[in-house]
């Protein structure tokens, strides 16, 4: 049984412009102890993705349903009280993007990662700290950070800071919402290897959000492209990187400049639809080098044995694509 | 690319060519260093930004440089045509020593090089339309009649692929997307035909699929007007497909440079070795294995470690020797030089 299951998703915002369908009916399922990487370009929906589970929403919200079940239960039926009590942080928590705007500079990094212990679980001060001084170590800092502002931290040390607060509450599933992209990549492989080991040693379950499919593999089981809003192909890693079904993912993934290989980056035609108006029936149809008729009419639904990619060209009878 | 014979430079000053032939920009021992002070009355300190670079470009060229922030590598960019002054070593444009020439008989360095800034957000006037931001390096070099400069504007319009230009044109910056205002930047920097062009991360604001035809649109310019590039990138797998030699900086100095395959397949330097492994193609394996990545930070540039400065972080380094004297660039194999003692 998954640990994390969402099902038809919907996240919009209303604008003066109108309405941005951000979530527009999202299912994917997390298992136990692997990681679902979300991936997509900027403004197709992976942190408002990330917004809709962990109900950190916005006043502007126009749409806001589905399901999301955890430990059995629908959170979106939850009141807010409950919901905050409950799932935040205690069952769910998150990694916010760029670490240097997620802690308040005015507050020693140790009192803010044991915050949440003493809201939640009502601890006393000095139970908190030792706890805090726990979360610390295991993300390989030295107890002495705790006395620490922000500012004399480097910016590796600040993601670490953030993620041992995403930690301390012993939580079942860690958002990771582009965790590194403020980050160097000697410091972004750094954080990369601590969040495989804290996944070995804890058994966690991660949503890791990011644009990029390079680093979405370092911990990537299963795969979600995200297209305008919504899921265009879901499937395990070992399948979605070899062998891309829809052809948004096959193109994302051409247009990855390898470093070990001499495969010339192929760019993507046109540019990613606005939100406002996304295109009918397919909203990849408009930059589709396999368009046809059906593409513009209806909306595909997911293909495949098992179901991979909402591609009409995986509907059975047309024939295979995806090899040339 | 390194074919192409020098074209006479019309506006550059007489005087005696120095360096090889066919070079566009020399940099011999360039050093900057900086002067910060951390509260008034405390001693002033000094930064090491860049420390005896040497690197020749030669025309039509890219050359990609590449590090972590701070390294140095957009210090370098900037002191190579005198916006930072260097405060050592020799700066040589197209032969002519240009390292003390005084700011105002270097109108023409103004115009023969260009910069393609990183921020495409903050790098365009948000009050000037398309055609003010084209129009004004025009206007500043005295650039012909206004039926001449709105011809340019066209063709440096069409060039970067923003048609059809009378539309582009009365666009407002807020207008545009990332990609398009980048493509404003390159056709600002293009316009007056410049022979060197430094992109200081060009595309690293933008997205995946953007990104990609932005560093083509610059392959194309730079093959149909044989510009010399001079790619400022923390980014090494754009610098595999998209430039001819690479130089990997380290605390302010080249650590190694050669031809890209040549470093990118064989690299020499424990660091560029490491900022390899550090970087994941897409790949299902890549979960299962722990990157052979770094520990520590680069170090403080106000008091950079003795000897060689990456030691402290290096997994070969060996006492007494490393720690000891800065190794200098050693060419191992041809035209690929890396200064490391341990490197054979």
């Amino acid at each position: 049984m998954p640990i994390l299951s969402v099902r038809n998703l919907f996240l919009h915002y209303r604008t003066r412009k109108g309405t941005v369908r951000a979530v527009d009916g999202i299912s994917f399922d997390l298992q136990k102890g692997q990681t679902v990487a979300l991936v997509g370009e900027s403004g197709c929906g992976k942190t408002s993705t990330a917004s809709a589970i962990l109900r950190m929403l916005p006043r502007n919200v126009a749409k806001y349903e589905g399901e999301v079940a955890f430990d059995g239960k629908n959170l979106l039926d939850l009141e807010d009280e409950d919901f905050r009590t409950q799932v935040r942080w205690r069952a769910i928590s998150i990694v916010f993007q760029g670490a240097m705007n997620a802690l308040s500079p005015m507050i020693p990094v140790g009192r803010q990662v044991a915050e949440p212990l003493m809201i939640h679980l009502d601890m006393e001060k000095e139970e908190a700290k030792a706890k805090a001084a726990e979360s610390i170590e295991s993300v390989g800092l030295p107890r002495y950070i705790l006395d620490r502002y922000p500012h004399e931290l480097s910016g590796g040390m600040k993601q670490r800071v953030v993620i041992a607060m995403a930690l301390v509450m012993r939580p079942a599933v860690i958002l990771l919402d582009e965790p590194t992209s403020a980050l160097d990549v000697m410091t972004q492989a750094n954080i990369m290897n601590l969040l495989k080991r804290l996944k070995a040693e804890e058994g966690l379950s991660y949503i890791f959000i990011t644009h990029d499919l390079g680093l979405s593999s370092e911990l990537a089981d299963w795969v979600g492209i995200m297209y305008a809003g919504q899921l265009v192909e879901f499937g395990p890693a070992e399948m979605v990187f070899p062998n891309p079904q829809h052809p948004y993912t096959q193109k994302l993934l051409a247009s990855v400049p390898r470093l070990r290989s001499d495969t010339r980056p192929d760019s993507i035609v046109g540019t990613p639809p606005d939100l406002f108006a996304p295109p009918k029936a397919c909203r990849f149809h408009p930059r589709c080098p396999f368009v046809f008729d059906k593409c513009k009419t209806d909306t595909p639904p997911f293909f495949g044995d098992p179901d991979r990619a909402a591609c009409w060209l995986l509907e059975k009878g047309s024939g295979e694509h995806g090899e040339d | 690319m390194e074919k192409t014979e020098p074209s006479a430079p019309e506006s550059v000053p007489e005087g005696a060519s120095e360096g090889p032939k066919g070079a566009v920009l020399v940099l011999d021992g360039l050093q900057t260093h900086f002067t910060v002070r951390s509260r008034f009355f405390s001693p002033t300190l000094t930064v090491n930004a860049v420390d005896d670079v040497s690197l020749t470009i030669m025309k039509g060229e890219t050359v990609a440089i590449v590090g972590e922030s701070g390294c140095g590598k957009t210090t370098l960019g900037r002191t190579a045509i005198r916006l930072i002054e260097p405060t050592g070593g020799r700066i040589l444009y197209d032969g002519q020593d240009i390292t003390h020439t005084k700011m105002k008989d270097l109108m023409w360095l103004r115009r023969k090089t260009q910069i393609v800034p990183q921020d495409p957000y903050a790098s365009v006037n948000p009050g000037f339309n398309v055609y003010g931001i084209l129009e004004e390096p025009l206007l500043v070099h005295h650039f012909g009649t206004p039926a001449e400069r709105a011809e340019k504007l066209r063709s440096a319009l069409e060039s970067v692929k923003l048609t059809p230009p009378d539309v582009f044109e009365g666009k407002f910056p807020h207008m545009l997307s990332g990609g398009q205002r980048q493509r404003v930047a390159v056709a600002r920097a293009m316009i007056l035909e410049p022979e060197l062009i430094i992109a200081d991360e060009p595309v690293s604001m933008l997205d995946a699929s953007v990104r990609v035809s932005i560093l083509e649109l610059l392959r194309q310019i730079q093959e149909q007007h044989n510009v010399a590039f001079m790619y400022i990138t923390h980014d090494l797998a754009t610098a595999r497909h998209f430039s001819n030699r690479i130089g990997v900086m380290y605390a302010g100095k080249l650590a190694e440079l050669g031809p890209v395959r040549s470093v990118l397949l064989e690299p020499l330097h424990p660091y560029t070795q490491a900022l390899m492994a550090a970087i994941p193609d897409p790949d299902p394996e890549n979960r299962f294995r722990k990157i052979a990545a770094l520990p520590g930070e680069p170090p403080n540039l106000i008091s950079p470690p003795s000897g060689c400065r990456f030691h402290p972080r290096c997994p070969i380094a060996k006492p007494g020797v490393c720690d000891v004297e800065a190794p200098p660039l050693r060419e191992l194999r041809p035209g690929h030089l890396v200064a490391c003692h341990l490197a054979s």
